[in-house]
């Protein structure tokens, strides 16, 4: 593990977190999902290119570079899945929530 | 005297038929307004509360205590509630201590009373050991979390005023809500005093309380709640 692997991974976790935190939103979201999609399909048209850089970043090999921004990819889709599922589960017990109250509304009353 | 009328009791309550009437019938008796919240059970809950004068509001799907109370509360307030008590529907709460969290709200003290079973005058009665230390870790957390020197983080017999019931929204549907209505007095700058009770475990509701694993869970959830997740 050289130092710039643990820059780059503290400085994702805390890119993520700060992100998620404070800058949300679906277009930002868009943006970022395009920007590593359009990395993915460069990496594969100009696969030397990979080698190239990842020198210049202190990784070993090009392959190396590819599963760390694959992993950071498929970790910040899995967050966004996540985020989908808990504001559908937001909305869902808004609805159970006023189908319960207008059926209490029906009940008669004691 | 209280007066009765303007004061709401919710109980959420998941498969309770064993002892709900036992909870709910004294509390109707005793004059205040009773709203259960059944959470989607799958025993005779219903069947029995049809036997008590409570109001009873039925979620269609089972979606956990938090959002049990949230919509009690909310039924509660449009009934046009001045006070509300959260109230277990396990028989781990004694009613006759319903006025004691009354009290300070009456007397303008503070806008939420929280009632505490480890503080001096509370007792937690036949408390599993297990129970404890898996408490005391939760108080713990959560102190730290929303900041709150509260000696009694997990526990569901409190009493609200109605504004200050408006002003909290309870989003966290399961377990984690205990922690995010600290974190709402919190946030909204509630003013809140914590009362001593007595929680009486039994082994029917032992049985029926959180298990350790629930701990992970609580902080999963709060901690995802406030990325923002």
């Amino acid at each position: 593990m050289n130092m710039i692997q643990i820059i780059l991974v503290g400085a994702s976790v805390c890119s993520l977190i700060i992100y998620l935190s404070y800058f949300r939103s679906v277009l930002r979201d868009r943006l970022i999902i395009s920007i590593l999609f359009a990395l993915t399909v460069f990496f594969i048209l100009v696969p030397d290119s990979t080698t190239t850089i990842a020198h210049i970043l202190g990784v070993g090999r090009g392959a190396d570079l590819l599963i760390y921004i694959s992993v950071t990819t498929f970790v910040f889709l899995f967050v966004l899945a996540y985020s989908r599922i808990s504001k559908l589960e937001r909305s869902q017990t808004d609805l159970a929530r006023a189908l319960a109250l207008l059926q209490a509304k029906d009940q008669t009353r004691p | 005297m209280i007066n009765t009328e303007s004061v709401w009791v919710v109980i959420p309550a998941y498969n309770e038929a064993q002892v709900i009437v036992a909870v709910v019938r004294p509390l109707c008796e005793a004059g205040y307004k009773v709203v259960v919240v059944d959470d989607c059970s799958t025993d005779s809950t219903q069947l029995e509360l049809s036997q008590t004068n409570a109001f009873v509001i039925a979620h269609p799907i089972n979606l956990g205590q938090g959002a049990a109370l949230q919509t009690g509360i909310t039924f509660a307030l449009r009934q046009k509630a001045a006070y509300i008590v959260t109230f277990d529907g396990d028989g781990q709460h004694l009613l006759s201590e319903i006025p004691k969290l009354l009290k300070p709200l009456f007397e303008h003290r503070c806008e939420v009373a929280l009632g505490s079973r480890f503080m001096p005058g509370g007792r937690a009665t036949n408390i599993p050991t297990a129970r404890k230390i898996l408490l005391a870790l939760a108080t713990v957390y959560t102190r730290i979390f929303t900041g709150l020197n509260v000696t009694d983080t997990h526990n569901g017999f409190r009493a609200l005023t109605a504004q200050a019931a408006q002003k909290l929204t309870i989003t966290q549907n399961r377990m984690a809500h205990a922690t995010q209505i600290l974190a709402e007095i919190k946030n909204h700058k509630l003013r809140y005093m914590e009362v001593p009770v007595e929680i009486i475990y039994t082994d029917y509701s032992s049985s029926k309380g959180q298990k350790v694993t629930g701990a992970f869970n609580i902080i999963w959830e709060s901690i995802t709640e406030y990325l923002g997740l």
